[in-house]
């Protein structure tokens, strides 16, 4: 059957395929200090955030309420911080892109519109005659999701179109700049109600300040809803790096998965933003931080996320506290001095590489 | 020979223009068929839509099945699929990337790719890529790299693999090793299907041929049968010369 003669004059040096390497290890590649490094930083961070802050815990009569207090405030900054690092895994994963975050994709900025719309909407449709058992944080949280689900789509109908990395960017920046606006207006138009004013405003204040069980308890379920079956999903994460071709002739629902990658990160940015932690860059930090610790296997990478993200916002939000100042220093502040300058090397080096492609 | 891919009056749109126009092919295991034909004719898009990755119409059976019946994870199981360069630009480790070929064997409620299956160390055997399974992705060769698509598309243990020009961007040792993979994985009754450029490596390495031209089948059959001067002629719009200055040929030196 084969047609190959053997008559050759040049003979390709190859050598034949190099020796065997024996077997080792299979799946797992990260340094085995890694996981312990991970648990120690969380148990640091923890005790920072209950130790940190206004009062002291040495008086007795009230060292119980302020640890509770710093408890459900840390509780809070953790849940958000792990949201919005899974957040940027998923939204980078989704679109192969390093640089999708959900501040920066926009769906930070389309949840918290949706929640303000949804909290305005209520306020004026039940206009005090409702049930009172319909309480802010019940029905926001549904317009948060909403609103991210509407920005992911917009970016990812984009992205269907063969944007490049840095065109995704700018459609999402050009988003959230819409999605602020919007949450502007709709704050100017509830001048009349002092309590609705405050309670639009907290969505894009980015502080975890005076954060409650409620919080907690909200958090917790959308956060923990869309992170658990993200990262069940992980391996069709992992495959989609491959692109859409590659990914279907390995047996993937790209469609399934991508709407379903949606809903989830829809879903845990929601849950940052609902409970008052709308800050930028968290999802693009600690990604970035993490891979060259874990490499790209999105079945490490996001519960590592998880774990870190929520330690770094611990840690950011005792930054806010320990600066001494007469109002705390906002926690989207401090996010944002240590994000942004990241972003813009790693926007720069995106550059630079495509320039030489 | 056993059919392994019987499609018949295939043709394919992209936007208003017709890429591929009634074509009908037939493979069989244990053989290597050899897509060829000049720029533009179609050869890649017909191995997609054989490959269910591109919309068709016609009709496409694998291993006696339809292709539209069956599911995205029987697909995968029955069909590898090996692209002329991988999207995958991130450092995954080689052993990973070849144990994504097991996706459509997962199982249960979670998407998680078993790990560390018999069939992973194969696939990294055959495909030869076993000395860089700790190696990441992006920084192997054009080679290297191929070499470990064709391993994952191995993992899934589809007995019929598509490759999409497996020799483009490849130096001469790459290519030689390359369709002495090919042969040996033919030899051990998979279906080669590979969309080829050079017709010296097509009359050396195929046994059948169906050439295309302007979207159109022109022939199809056994390597000698197709590839002779009046249909490369008229296909090519060249003159065939026989060979008569002295010339060598090149293949792999023994290990």
């Amino acid at each position: 059957m084969r047609r190959l003669d053997h008559e050759s004059v040049l003979v390709a040096r190859t050598g034949g395929p190099p020796p065997i390497a024996p077997s080792v290890n299979n799946g797992r590649h990260i340094s085995r200090w890694f996981w312990p490094c991970v648990v120690a930083i969380f148990v640091g961070s923890v005790t920072l955030g209950l130790l940190i802050g206004k009062g002291s815990l040495s008086n007795a009569d009230l060292k119980d309420l302020f640890l509770t207090m710093r408890m459900q405030r840390v509780a809070v900054a953790f849940l958000a911080g792990a949201a919005l690092a899974v957040g940027g895994v998923i939204a980078q994963g989704l679109f192969r892109n390093p640089l999708a975050d959900p501040s920066i994709l926009g769906t930070a900025a389309g949840a918290s519109l949706g929640g303000q719309s949804v909290l305005l909407g209520t306020t004026i449709l039940l206009h005090g005659r409702g049930p009172t058992a319909i309480l802010p944080e019940m029905v926001t949280p549904l317009g948060c999701i909403a609103g991210a689900s509407f920005a992911l789509v917009i970016v990812l109908m984009v992205s269907a179109r063969g944007a490049s990395p840095i065109t995704l960017v700018l459609s999402g920046f050009v988003l959230s700049s819409l999605f602020i606006s919007c949450g502007s207006f709709l704050s100017s138009m509830a001048q009349e109600n002092w309590e609705l004013m405050r309670a639009l405003s907290a969505f894009a204040s980015g502080s975890v300040n005076g954060a409650g069980a409620r919080q907690v308890i909200l958090g917790a379920i959308l956060v923990l809803g869309g992170a658990l079956p993200a990262w069940l999903w992980s391996s069709s994460f992992d495959v989609l790096l491959s692109g859409e071709e590659e990914a279907a002739s390995l047996g993937v629902n790209v469609n399934r998965v991508r709407l379903w990658a949606v809903i989830w990160a829809s879903t845990i940015t929601a849950g940052a933003v609902a409970v008052g932690a709308n800050v930028g860059f968290v999802g693009l930090v600690v990604p970035h931080a993490l891979r060259r610790f874990v490499g790209h296997t999105h079945r490490v990478m996001i519960p590592a996320a998880f774990i870190t993200g929520g330690c770094y916002l611990v840690l950011c939000d005792v930054v806010c506290r320990a600066i001494p100042v007469r109002n705390e220093v906002s926690l989207a502040a401090i996010t944002g001095l240590i994000g942004a300058p990241l972003f813009l090397i790693m926007l720069l080096r995106m550059h630079a590489e495509s320039r030489y492609d | 020979m056993t059919e392994a891919l019987l499609a018949e009056s295939v043709s394919v749109m992209r936007g208003k223009r017709r890429v591929i126009e009634d074509v009908s092919v037939r493979a069989d295991f244990g053989a290597v068929h050899a897509i060829v034909g000049p720029n533009g004719a179609g050869k890649s898009s017909l191995l997609r839509a054989l490959a269910g990755l591109l919309p068709s119409t016609g009709n496409v059976k694998i291993e006696g099945q339809n292709l539209r019946a069956l599911t995205v994870s029987e697909r995968a199981r029955r069909i590898g699929w090996v692209p002329q360069q991988s999207a995958l630009a991130s450092n995954v480790r080689v052993y990973d990337v070849v144990a994504q070929g097991r996706f459509a064997y997962r199982t249960g409620w979670s998407h998680f790719v078993p790990h560390a299956e018999p069939e992973i160390e194969r696939a990294l055997a055959a495909a030869e890529v076993d000395h860089l399974r700790e190696r990441p992705y992006n920084q192997l060769s054009g080679g290297e790299q191929r070499r470990v698509l064709i391993g994952r598309a191995l993992a899934t243990q589809a007995r019929i693999l598509f490759l999409d020009e497996p020799t483009a961007g490849l130096d001469l040792v790459h290519v030689l090793r390359l369709h002495r993979l090919l042969r040996s994985l033919a030899d051990s009754g998979t279906c080669v299907v590979s969309v080829l450029h050079d017709l010296g490596d097509v009359q050396r390495n195929a046994d059948h041929v169906t050439l295309l031209s302007a979207a159109r089948l022109v022939a199809q059959g056994p390597t000698h049968q197709v590839m002779v001067p009046t249909v490369i002629e008229s296909v090519y719009e060249v003159r065939v010369c026989p060979n008569t200055a002295p010339g060598f040929q090149l293949r792999e030196a023994a290990p």
